[in-house]
Protein backbone atom coordinates (compact mmCIF):
# COMPACT_ATOMS: atom_id res chain seq x y z
CA UNK A 1 0.00 0.00 0.00
CA UNK A 2 1.48 3.35 -1.03
CA UNK A 3 1.55 5.99 1.68
CA UNK A 4 0.46 9.46 0.68
CA UNK A 5 1.24 12.59 2.65
CA UNK A 6 -1.86 14.55 3.56
CA UNK A 7 -2.05 18.10 4.89
CA UNK A 8 -1.39 18.36 8.61
CA UNK A 9 -4.61 18.74 10.55
CA UNK A 10 -5.25 20.30 13.92
CA UNK A 11 -5.70 16.91 15.52
CA UNK A 12 -2.85 15.02 13.95
CA UNK A 13 -2.49 11.47 15.10
CA UNK A 14 -6.19 10.61 15.13
CA UNK A 15 -6.00 9.00 11.75
CA UNK A 16 -3.65 7.14 9.53
CA UNK A 17 -3.25 8.66 6.08
CA UNK A 18 -3.10 5.89 3.59
CA UNK A 19 -3.79 5.16 0.00
CA UNK A 20 -5.66 2.46 -1.81
CA UNK A 21 -3.86 0.38 -4.43
CA UNK A 22 -5.40 2.49 -7.16
CA UNK A 23 -3.84 5.62 -5.69
CA UNK A 24 -6.97 7.07 -4.13
CA UNK A 25 -6.23 9.08 -0.97
CA UNK A 26 -8.03 7.83 2.12
CA UNK A 27 -8.10 8.56 5.84
CA UNK A 28 -8.41 5.86 8.46
CA UNK A 29 -10.09 6.42 11.78
CA UNK A 30 -10.64 4.21 14.81
CA UNK A 31 -14.25 4.17 15.97
CA UNK A 32 -15.92 2.60 18.99
CA UNK A 33 -19.61 1.96 18.48
CA UNK A 34 -22.33 1.73 21.09
CA UNK A 35 -25.37 0.05 19.54
CA UNK A 36 -28.96 0.21 20.83
CA UNK A 37 -28.42 3.75 22.09
CA UNK A 38 -31.30 6.14 22.53
CA UNK A 39 -30.20 8.24 19.54
CA UNK A 40 -27.56 8.51 16.85
CA UNK A 41 -24.81 10.84 17.98
CA UNK A 42 -21.09 11.43 18.23
CA UNK A 43 -20.16 10.76 21.84
CA UNK A 44 -16.64 12.11 21.99
CA UNK A 45 -13.14 11.70 20.69
CA UNK A 46 -10.70 10.30 23.25
CA UNK A 47 -7.33 8.67 22.82
CA UNK A 48 -7.58 8.70 19.08
CA UNK A 49 -10.87 6.85 19.09
CA UNK A 50 -14.17 8.36 17.99
CA UNK A 51 -17.13 7.13 20.03
CA UNK A 52 -20.40 6.82 18.15
CA UNK A 53 -23.80 5.97 19.59
CA UNK A 54 -26.26 4.28 17.25
CA UNK A 55 -29.86 3.27 17.73
CA UNK A 56 -29.46 0.24 15.49
CA UNK A 57 -29.05 -3.18 17.15
CA UNK A 58 -25.90 -5.22 16.52
CA UNK A 59 -27.87 -7.81 14.60
CA UNK A 60 -27.31 -8.93 11.01
CA UNK A 61 -24.96 -6.03 10.33
CA UNK A 62 -27.59 -3.41 11.05
CA UNK A 63 -25.24 -1.40 13.26
CA UNK A 64 -22.51 -1.50 10.60
CA UNK A 65 -24.92 -0.18 8.00
CA UNK A 66 -26.15 2.48 10.41
CA UNK A 67 -22.57 3.50 11.21
CA UNK A 68 -21.70 4.03 7.55
CA UNK A 69 -24.92 5.94 6.95
CA UNK A 70 -24.44 8.10 10.05
CA UNK A 71 -20.80 8.97 9.36
CA UNK A 72 -21.53 9.72 5.70
CA UNK A 73 -24.35 12.00 6.80
CA UNK A 74 -22.16 13.74 9.38
CA UNK A 75 -19.38 14.22 6.85
CA UNK A 76 -21.74 15.32 4.13
CA UNK A 77 -20.45 12.77 1.65
CA UNK A 78 -21.91 9.78 -0.09
CA UNK A 79 -21.96 6.51 1.81
CA UNK A 80 -19.65 4.98 -0.79
CA UNK A 81 -16.89 7.24 0.56
CA UNK A 82 -17.10 5.64 4.01
CA UNK A 83 -16.04 2.04 4.47
CA UNK A 84 -15.49 -0.32 7.38
CA UNK A 85 -12.03 -1.84 7.01
CA UNK A 86 -12.04 -4.11 10.04
CA UNK A 87 -14.09 -4.88 13.13
CA UNK A 88 -17.32 -5.96 11.44
CA UNK A 89 -18.21 -8.10 14.44
CA UNK A 90 -16.68 -5.87 17.08
CA UNK A 91 -17.49 -2.59 18.76
CA UNK A 92 -14.05 -1.34 17.82
CA UNK A 93 -13.83 -0.66 14.12
CA UNK A 94 -11.38 0.81 11.67
CA UNK A 95 -13.10 3.17 9.27
CA UNK A 96 -11.75 4.40 5.97
CA UNK A 97 -12.95 7.68 4.54
CA UNK A 98 -12.02 9.22 1.21
CA UNK A 99 -9.64 12.13 1.72
CA UNK A 100 -12.19 14.35 0.03
CA UNK A 101 -14.02 14.38 3.37
CA UNK A 102 -10.94 15.46 5.34
CA UNK A 103 -12.13 19.03 6.08
CA UNK A 104 -15.49 17.79 7.30
CA UNK A 105 -13.79 15.12 9.40
CA UNK A 106 -11.55 17.69 11.04
CA UNK A 107 -14.57 19.84 11.73
CA UNK A 108 -16.64 17.17 13.45
CA UNK A 109 -13.65 15.91 15.46
CA UNK A 110 -12.92 19.40 16.69
CA UNK A 111 -16.52 19.75 17.83
CA UNK A 112 -16.69 16.44 19.73
CA UNK B 1 -39.64 0.65 25.44
CA UNK B 2 -37.22 -0.85 27.94
CA UNK B 3 -34.10 0.94 29.11
CA UNK B 4 -31.09 -1.11 30.20
CA UNK B 5 -28.43 0.85 32.06
CA UNK B 6 -25.12 -0.49 33.26
CA UNK B 7 -21.44 -0.86 32.60
CA UNK B 8 -21.22 -4.45 31.37
CA UNK B 9 -22.04 -4.05 27.69
CA UNK B 10 -21.86 -7.77 26.94
CA UNK B 11 -24.37 -8.59 29.67
CA UNK B 12 -26.69 -5.79 28.57
CA UNK B 13 -26.57 -6.89 24.94
CA UNK B 14 -27.53 -10.43 25.94
CA UNK B 15 -30.44 -9.10 27.95
CA UNK B 16 -31.42 -6.76 25.13
CA UNK B 17 -31.61 -9.64 22.68
CA UNK B 18 -33.69 -11.72 25.09
CA UNK B 19 -36.13 -8.83 25.54
CA UNK B 20 -36.15 -7.95 21.84
CA UNK B 21 -37.13 -11.54 21.06
CA UNK B 22 -40.31 -11.00 23.07
CA UNK B 23 -41.25 -7.93 21.04
CA UNK B 24 -39.85 -5.09 23.12
CA UNK B 25 -37.81 -2.21 21.84
CA UNK B 26 -34.70 -1.94 23.95
CA UNK B 27 -32.34 0.98 24.49
CA UNK B 28 -28.99 0.53 26.21
CA UNK B 29 -27.13 3.20 28.19
CA UNK B 30 -23.65 2.66 29.57
CA UNK B 31 -23.41 5.67 31.85
CA UNK B 32 -25.57 7.43 34.41
CA UNK B 33 -25.83 10.60 32.33
CA UNK B 34 -26.91 8.74 29.22
CA UNK B 35 -29.42 6.69 31.20
CA UNK B 36 -30.97 9.77 32.79
CA UNK B 37 -31.17 11.49 29.42
CA UNK B 38 -32.79 8.48 27.78
CA UNK B 39 -35.23 8.03 30.63
CA UNK B 40 -36.28 11.67 30.52
CA UNK B 41 -36.79 11.67 26.76
CA UNK B 42 -38.24 8.22 26.15
CA UNK B 43 -40.26 7.45 29.29
CA UNK B 44 -39.62 3.69 29.27
CA UNK B 45 -42.12 1.27 30.67
CA UNK B 46 -39.28 -0.53 32.41
CA UNK B 47 -35.87 0.73 33.45
CA UNK B 48 -33.35 -1.95 34.39
CA UNK B 49 -30.42 -0.27 36.07
CA UNK B 50 -27.24 -1.51 37.68
CA UNK B 51 -27.37 -0.95 41.43
CA UNK B 52 -24.52 1.53 41.43
CA UNK B 53 -26.32 3.81 38.99
CA UNK B 54 -29.29 4.06 41.33
CA UNK B 55 -27.79 4.05 44.79
CA UNK B 56 -24.75 6.27 44.21
CA UNK B 57 -24.52 9.92 43.37
CA UNK B 58 -26.87 12.81 43.86
CA UNK B 59 -30.29 11.58 45.02
CA UNK B 60 -31.88 14.68 43.55
CA UNK B 61 -30.65 13.71 40.12
CA UNK B 62 -31.15 10.01 40.01
CA UNK B 63 -32.88 7.35 37.96
CA UNK B 64 -35.24 7.07 40.93
CA UNK B 65 -36.62 10.47 40.04
CA UNK B 66 -36.70 9.81 36.32
CA UNK B 67 -39.75 9.61 34.14
CA UNK B 68 -41.39 6.30 33.43
CA UNK B 69 -44.35 5.47 31.24
CA UNK B 70 -47.68 5.07 33.00
CA UNK B 71 -47.61 1.79 34.87
CA UNK B 72 -43.86 1.59 34.41
CA UNK B 73 -41.36 0.32 36.95
CA UNK B 74 -37.71 0.43 37.93
CA UNK B 75 -35.72 -2.76 38.40
CA UNK B 76 -32.19 -2.87 39.76
CA UNK B 77 -29.68 -5.62 39.20
CA UNK B 78 -26.30 -6.81 40.31
CA UNK B 79 -24.09 -9.30 38.57
CA UNK B 80 -23.63 -12.87 39.68
CA UNK B 81 -20.77 -12.97 42.19
CA UNK B 82 -21.47 -9.50 43.48
CA UNK B 83 -21.78 -9.98 47.24
CA UNK B 84 -22.92 -6.47 48.06
CA UNK B 85 -25.58 -6.09 50.71
CA UNK B 86 -29.28 -5.61 50.19
CA UNK B 87 -30.53 -2.35 48.74
CA UNK B 88 -31.07 0.48 51.25
CA UNK B 89 -34.69 0.65 52.29
CA UNK B 90 -35.40 4.08 50.70
CA UNK B 91 -34.28 2.71 47.34
CA UNK B 92 -35.87 -0.71 47.78
CA UNK B 93 -39.24 1.00 48.19
CA UNK B 94 -38.94 2.42 44.70
CA UNK B 95 -37.92 -0.68 42.79
CA UNK B 96 -40.08 -3.50 41.58
CA UNK B 97 -37.32 -6.09 41.95
CA UNK B 98 -33.62 -6.45 42.64
CA UNK B 99 -32.30 -9.16 40.33
CA UNK B 100 -29.07 -11.08 39.96
CA UNK B 101 -28.24 -11.10 36.27
CA UNK B 102 -27.82 -13.00 34.08
CA UNK B 103 -28.98 -15.76 36.46
CA UNK B 104 -32.47 -14.27 36.74
CA UNK B 105 -32.81 -13.32 33.10
CA UNK B 106 -36.03 -15.30 32.71
CA UNK B 107 -37.50 -13.46 35.67
CA UNK B 108 -36.62 -10.16 34.04
CA UNK B 109 -38.30 -11.19 30.80
CA UNK B 110 -41.37 -12.28 32.76
CA UNK B 111 -41.48 -8.94 34.60
CA UNK B 112 -41.26 -7.06 31.31
CA UNK B 113 -44.09 -9.17 29.88
CA UNK B 114 -46.16 -8.57 32.99
CA UNK B 115 -45.72 -4.81 32.80
CA UNK B 116 -46.51 -4.72 29.08
CA UNK B 117 -49.58 -6.90 29.55
CA UNK B 118 -50.80 -4.80 32.46
CA UNK B 119 -50.25 -1.59 30.51
CA UNK B 120 -52.22 -3.07 27.63
CA UNK B 121 -55.04 -4.14 29.94
CA UNK B 122 -55.50 -0.62 31.24
CA UNK B 123 -55.12 0.98 27.82
CA UNK B 124 -51.64 2.35 28.24
CA UNK B 125 -49.83 0.17 25.74
CA UNK B 126 -46.89 2.08 24.31
CA UNK B 127 -46.92 2.14 20.55
CA UNK B 128 -43.52 0.48 20.30
CA UNK B 129 -44.42 -2.66 22.24
CA UNK B 130 -45.65 -5.59 20.20
CA UNK B 131 -47.19 -8.12 22.48
CA UNK B 132 -47.21 -11.75 21.39
CA UNK B 133 -51.02 -11.89 21.21
CA UNK B 134 -51.50 -8.49 19.61
CA UNK B 135 -51.82 -9.94 16.11
CA UNK B 136 -54.66 -12.23 17.18
CA UNK B 137 -56.97 -9.43 18.22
Amino acid sequence: MRRIRLPTASQSGHRTPAGTPDGQKVVRLQVRVQPRASRNELAGFHGGVLRVRLTAPPVDGAANEALVDFLADQLGVGRRMVRIVSGFGSRNKLIEVDAQALPALDLILSRT
Amino acid sequence: MILLAGGNTALLEGLAQALANTGHRVVVADSREEAEDAQARLSPILTVAERGLVSDGDPERSLLRGTLAGGGALVTYREAGDTSRALPAPIARHVLADLVLPLERNRLVALAEHLATRAKAVGRTPTDVTLPDSSAS
